[in-house]
């Protein structure tokens, strides 16, 4: 999967809770924390940076809306060909 | 939810707007005839009861909404237990406000429930900090955050000297002297979070964690601007002003409750 596809659909959910500069820089945060370097993005790197952005975003909107905001952004890697 | 939202916004401005002209237009005649003194009293003492009352509830739905182990949770659970501090000092004023039509006495009892609410509130704001900071999202490193809070007491101690020095000098008895110095000096001591927090909240201007955020720190600030202006002027006997501190201080509460009914809506599924 291209990376930068992936990160701009996972903005695309998360920016209505942390805005647009915020979710993509978390984006761009933990794909360095994890090491997801180049243009591509493997379903497991995938996997480790939506359970990043669900954790950090569980502080702000609690456990049960987090839930529904992965499935959201497992949908939207799932669209651009990642496992959901 | 959203109606509730849109009735005390409506609510809260309309409220403001029957305030803020008295201060300059005091003799206006809708404030003599209608708007009189013991009405807008009134008037102030409902809506900081109401809008206080809901920043109270929704701050501690919003606490129990979290799950157990959320670090938000105790941050929102503290918030609330200092908002209950406020509201039952301000329930003690608007007893005498609203139901024997008079000025509330100063010091009174109402002055423990807002005292003992500050350090609560302190904690709380300290406890949001560092929930946040845990949250991996990029909101600035604790070196940051200490940096600006070290810069803010600099400053707030130099703006406070000039600040408190009219409630210093003045010759009151003692323990109104004390209030009049604990009320400001407590309000400056929850800037130095409330500035960290503001650094970490614009950067999600744009999202829903921003409105919240925006909300529940313009209210802190409106109210600790009240506290400080009221300790300035009130010794300068600038009674005139006194419309204006009433309004800010209905205005902190209309946004703090605005705030926790955001943040309540958010967290619930």
């Amino acid at each position: 999967m291209s990376k930068n596809e992936v990160l701009d659909a996972l903005v695309v959910v998360l920016a209505p809770y942390l805005g647009e500069t915020m979710a993509r820089a978390s984006a761009r945060t933990h794909c360095e924390k994890l090491a997801i370097q180049g243009d591509e993005i493997t379903t497991p790197q995938a996997d480790a940076l939506l359970g990043k952005l669900s954790s950090g975003l569980n502080v702000f909107i609690g456990r049960e809306r987090t839930a529904l905001v992965l499935q959201e952004m497992k949908t939207a890697v799932a669209a651009r060909g990642g496992a959901s | 939810m959203k109606r509730l939202d849109l009735v005390s916004a409506v609510a809260g401005i309309a409220v403001l707007a029957a305030l803020v002209p008295k201060a300059f237009l005091p003799d206006a005649p809708v404030y003599r005839d209608v708007l009189t003194d013991l009405t807008l009293m009134r008037l102030g003492a409902v809506a900081k009861i109401l809008f206080l009352g809901s920043a109270t509830v929704f701050a501690h739905r919003t606490a129990s909404a979290f799950e157990a182990g959320n670090p938000a949770r105790l941050a929102w659970r503290l918030l609330g237990i200092g908002l209950l501090g406020f509201l039952l000092g301000q329930g003690y004023l608007a007893f005498f406000q609203f139901v024997l039509g008079r000025p509330s006495p100063y010091p009174s009892p109402a002055d423990a429930g807002f005292i003992a609410g500050y350090p609560v509130l302190l904690a709380a704001f300290w406890s949001f900090i560092r929930a946040y900071r845990a949250s991996g999202l990029p909101v600035g490193s604790a070196r940051q955050h200490l940096l600006l809070a070290l810069a803010a007491t600099l400053a707030f101690v130099a703006i406070g000297a000039v600040a408190l020095a009219p409630a210093l000098a003045a010759s009151a008895p003692p323990l109104e002297k004390a209030l009049n110095t604990a009320y400001p000096a407590f309000d400056f001591l929850i800037l130095i979070p409330l500035l960290i927090l503001l650094r970490i909240t614009i950067a999600f201007r744009g999202g829903r964690v921003w409105t919240i955020w925006a909300a529940l720190l313009a209210g802190f600030v409106s109210m600790c601007a009240g506290d400080i202006l009221y300790a300035y002027f009130s010794t300068l006997g600038q009674a005139w002003l006194e419309p204006i501190l009433d309004a800010l201080f209905v205005l902190a509460y209309i946004l703090m409750a605005q705030a926790t009914m955001k943040q309540f809506e958010a967290v619930r599924s």
